[in-house]
């Protein structure tokens, strides 16, 4: 349970759009959603006011003036729908830039329901989290070594009657 | 945590549809209980393993012709009832039972609707009712790895069991492309989620209705724990791979991996990492 009195925002914000195009690019993004697999503004309200009944749900899209607002708050809460804040760089950058970290404390809550510091360790660990997953690193690594060791598991299981 | 998976199961059957334990499909909602909805449901579940149809669903897995006429048949957890509606179209004497009521009634339900026979009732996989040696052949499909005592559910199966019976049991494969990538790497590694949570935790909230908020328990096995378990009741067993999920999961690892590759090249994967053990002998 959380101090009642402290100033608590929370900081949200949806990059993901609703449909997705049939071009190859639009395939690549659409996959990368299903891998993310946000959750919608409405769960992450809810998860928001389950957590903090007075604080104040703040969606930077549409509030233009929240990096005022968050100048006297007691602790900011970053509301990633999906788990590791894909798109939430920006807000990171400008959030930093206009709070006190001595005054200001900030979390993570995140869609599957995790609640933690974030500081300086976390935010390197997420934003190569981040590069590996929107860039699809670790899964052109292992497609490469998949499509080389095909064709000789094919070969093997050939010789060894397994079809 | 029984009362837990039970209630979990009734709020969540596996309908197969667009988000776990709901009725919305692709082409569109469908009522609980009309012959309808079991249909979709039946085509859907039929289509997510298709290389397992010849003639009829599942016939390169079941002994259909060998256990029909009155054979004794038992289904543990028969879920929505699909795989025991076919026992019964083959004429087997089908016992389908599972821990919680929606499966029951659901698949009398559904039995009801096609004018089959069978005995439907709830049962707990731990501790089942019946006699020694009751049934001519028992099987599991994709249930087992949800108990909390596997050895216990195992020494059950096979204790209703005829001697020389045969058995049937598709458990979840910890050496999987499927759990590697999807829950180990993805939810494990990048979405952070390993600060968090245990492998077994892991595993089970990102099991079945991992889109979701994940079920309470699911533990998939190996290959070698799996071996262990059968050995006290059966020497004449074997396990296969079957790796019919791996169409979906090319397809995620790139987008297109799934297109360039052909059947041929993913069997060279499925057969060794595919998602489903399938262990079938026969009982000591």
């Amino acid at each position: 349970m959380y101090d009642k009195s402290l100033k608590v925002y929370g900081l949200f914000i949806n990059k993901w759009p609703e449909s997705f195009g049939q071009s190859l690019s639009q395939y690549y993004k659409r996959a990368v959603y299903f891998k993310a697999n946000p959750r919608d503004e409405e769960y992450m309200k809810s998860l928001f006011e389950e957590r903090f009944p007075t604080g104040e749900f703040i969606d930077c899209l549409a509030d233009v003036e929240w990096t005022i607002k968050v100048k006297k708050a007691d602790m900011v809460v970053l509301l990633y729908p999906d788990a590791i804040g894909l798109g939430f760089c920006n807000i990171e950058r400008k959030l930093n830039r206009n709070i006190n970290r001595r005054n200001t404390s900030i979390y993570i809550l995140n869609g599957r329901r995790r609640f933690y510091e974030f500081n300086f360790k976390t935010r390197i660990c997420l934003y190569c989290r981040r590069v590996l997953e929107r860039y699809m690193i670790g899964e052109i690594l292992v497609s490469c070594f998949i499509v080389v060791l095909t064709p000789l598991l094919w070969l093997w299981d050939q010789l060894r009657g397994r079809r | 945590m029984n009362e837990q998976i039970k209630q979990w199961w009734e709020h969540n059957p596996m309908t197969y549809a667009n988000v776990h334990g709901q009725f919305e499909y692709k082409d569109g909602e469908f009522n609980t209980g009309e012959l309808e909805f079991f249909n979709r449901l039946d085509e859907e579940f039929y289509s997510w393993n298709k290389p397992l149809h010849n003639i009829r669903p599942f016939d390169s897995l079941f002994p259909y012709e060998k256990y029909a006429g009155g054979y004794k048949v038992l289904e543990i957890g028969c879920g929505l009832g699909t795989m025991a509606m076919n026992w019964a179209l083959n004429d087997s004497k089908i016992t389908a039972v599972d821990l919680n009521d929606v499966a029951v009634l659901m698949t009398r339900k559904r039995f009801q609707l096609l004018n089959l026979d069978g005995d439907i009732h709830r049962e707990d996989a731990n501790a089942l009712s019946f006699g020694d040696g009751e049934f001519d052949y028992t099987y599991s499909w994709g249930v087992l790895h949800h108990s909390p005592d596997l050895e216990k559910s195992i020494s059950e199966l096979m204790r209703v069991t005829k001697p020389n019976g045969e058995f049937g049991i598709m458990l979840y494969n910890r050496k999987s492309i499927l759990h590697w990538y999807m829950t180990e790497y993805i939810e494990g590694f990048l979405h952070y989620e390993r600060h968090f949570l245990n492998s077994l935790q892991m595993a089970s909230r990102y099991g079945d209705g991992g889109r979701q908020e994940g079920n309470p328990h699911t533990w998939p096995v190996t290959v070698g724990e799996i071996n262990k378990l059968i050995r006290p009741y059966s020497n004449k067993f074997r396990t296969t791979l079957l790796g019919t999920e791996l169409d979906s999961i090319f397809k995620y690892l790139i987008p297109g991996l799934g297109m360039v590759f052909s059947i041929q090249a993913k069997k060279v994967w499925a057969r060794r990492f595919g998602w489903s053990i399938w262990i079938s002998g026969v009982r000591r």
